[in-house]
């Protein structure tokens, strides 16, 4: 050290300080260095918006390094919308206008300071949502099917999610930036990493969208189509609202099979079929069992099978509520059995741990129905999720 | 584009789906790349290698990938 403050001072003085003088010009300099340490921190204190805003600015730096995974991950996601829809003849000169329509698409949510009537308003709102966005590809992709039509909006929704929480985290960045708040900075900061998770959990449900492969979610209906094998059910009947039944007697009781209709990327919509099937049957119905994946805690293993009581949907409430309506009216059990699985399982390509569980769930509904449903009586056993890539009868 | 970033693109975007399939008569399980436009439940054109029926699509599914970054 004593060196390199020889060759400073020699630069400076162009002269070297004698050695025997350099010891104590260096301690000097190092207690001034000190001092002026020590009286900036006080001066500091009388400041306090200056160390807040050092702090913001430090925050702000690391938000804007991090959110850049974001920008790449909702350009990659509209790149793979893009080349989906040029697929399925879409325009190339509008081709940005187009994604840019359909990632901002939004849906407003019914008024619920008057919650009397509020779910039949929000179903009529989702099927309106739904309507309108196929439409759009439609009319964007006009070379596609119906089938490719439902996965296809499988990946424009997903494109749409991630392009949602990119605007969200920038919003609040920008929020931050504009007032130099420090405290929106550092909530920005604490939820950033599950940002960019979630939205690195939606990315990779992509490629299944794109190759039309299970995903987690699809445990529900593969179970189903599983059991269609299993029993030989070798037609389903289409009930409506994207969803098929498929008969099959086991042990002298009837198994009523329901499933939305695939392989397309389709959820269906299980609490309307459930309703009209009840319905048309009278209420003579001694069991109901909704089959759904469902989102495991951390800590618990994925694919981890539970049983319950309910109706195991995952809908913004009105499928699950004509489901439950039903089974009150004619007091039917209704049984809910779960497969756990994390987040980033249920919405990426279907992993083996959860595949291999279907047989177990199937001997589980068995046991069930042996269980609680007498000879001669009726079952309806309902697969719930999107049914990407399985099939429908045997 | 951070090295990070660019290698769960990779990993995400090159996945290798597999389809389990079974035998319609003795049962008999393997495991192969998915071909485009398999779904399961469908009737495929290989051959049970233990005794030559027809083949169905049992399950598709890709191995748990190493933690991702």
């Amino acid at each position: 050290m004593t060196t390199v403050v020889n060759a400073i001072m020699a630069a400076i003085f162009y002269q070297p300080i004698p050695s025997s003088q350099t010891n104590d010009f260096y301690s000097f300099l190092l207690s001034l260095f000190y001092f002026l340490i020590f009286i900036m921190f006080f001066v500091s204190m009388l400041f306090p918006g200056f160390q807040l805003s050092l702090f913001t600015s430090f925050s702000l730096r690391r938000i804007g390094d991090k959110i850049v995974v974001l920008d790449e991950l909702d350009l990659k996601s509209k790149k793979t919308l893009a080349d989906q829809l040029k697929k399925f003849g879409a325009d190339s000169e509008k081709l940005n206008e187009h994604i840019k329509e359909l990632t901002e698409f939004f849906e407003i949510s019914p008024v619920d300071r008057d919650p009397s009537g509020i779910l039949n308003r929000l179903e009529y709102i989702l099927d309106v949502a739904r309507y309108r966005f196929r439409s759009l590809i439609k009319l964007y992709a006009p070379k596609v099917d119906e089938n490719a039509l439902s996965t296809l909006e499988d990946t424009a929704s997903i494109a749409q999610v991630i392009h949602l929480i990119n605007r969200i985290a920038k919003h609040y960045y920008n929020l931050a930036k504009k007032f130099k708040n420090y405290y929106i900075a550092q909530q920005v900061e604490f939820i950033l990493p599950f940002l960019i998770d979630m939205a690195k959990s939606y990315f990779r449900a992509l490629p299944a969208t794109t190759l039309e492969v299970p995903i987690g979610d699809g445990i529900g209906p593969m179970v189903i189509a599983r059991m269609y094998r299993e029993f030989g059910v070798n037609e389903v009947k289409d009930v409506g609202n994207e969803m098929v039944v498929g008969e099959a007697v086991f042990q002298n009781r009837k198994l009523i099979l329901l499933k939305a209709s695939g392989p397309a990327g389709r959820v269906g919509k299980p609490g309307a079929a459930v309703r009209q099937i009840v319905k048309s049957m009278e209420g003579k119905i001694n069991l109901i069992v909704t089959i759904d994946a469902a989102l495991k805690l951390e800590g618990e293993e994925t694919g981890e099978i539970a049983q319950g009581v309910g109706a195991a949907i995952g809908d913004p409430g009105p499928e699950k509520y004509k489901i439950e309506e039903s089974a009150l009216e004619y007091r039917i059990p209704l049984v809910a059995i779960i497969i756990k699985q994390g987040f980033n399982d249920a919405i990426s390509p279907m992993i083996k741990t959860i595949a291999d569980k279907a047989d177990e769930v199937i001997n589980r509904v068995k046991n069930l129905v042996l269980e609680t449903v007498p000879e001669g009586g009726v079952a309806l056993i309902v697969g719930i999720g999107n049914t990407l890539g399985v099939g429908n009868a045997a | 584009m951070s090295e990070k970033i660019s290698v769960f693109f990779e990993q995400t975007l090159n996945i290798r789906p597999i389809s389990q399939l079974e035998c319609t008569q003795c049962k008999h399980k393997v495991e192969r790349p998915y071909k485009e436009k398999e779904y399961v439940n469908k009737i495929v054109e290989d051959k049970c290698p233990k005794c030559q029926s027809t083949m169905y699509v049992r399950a598709i599914y890709v191995y748990p990938q190493p933690k991702q970054l």
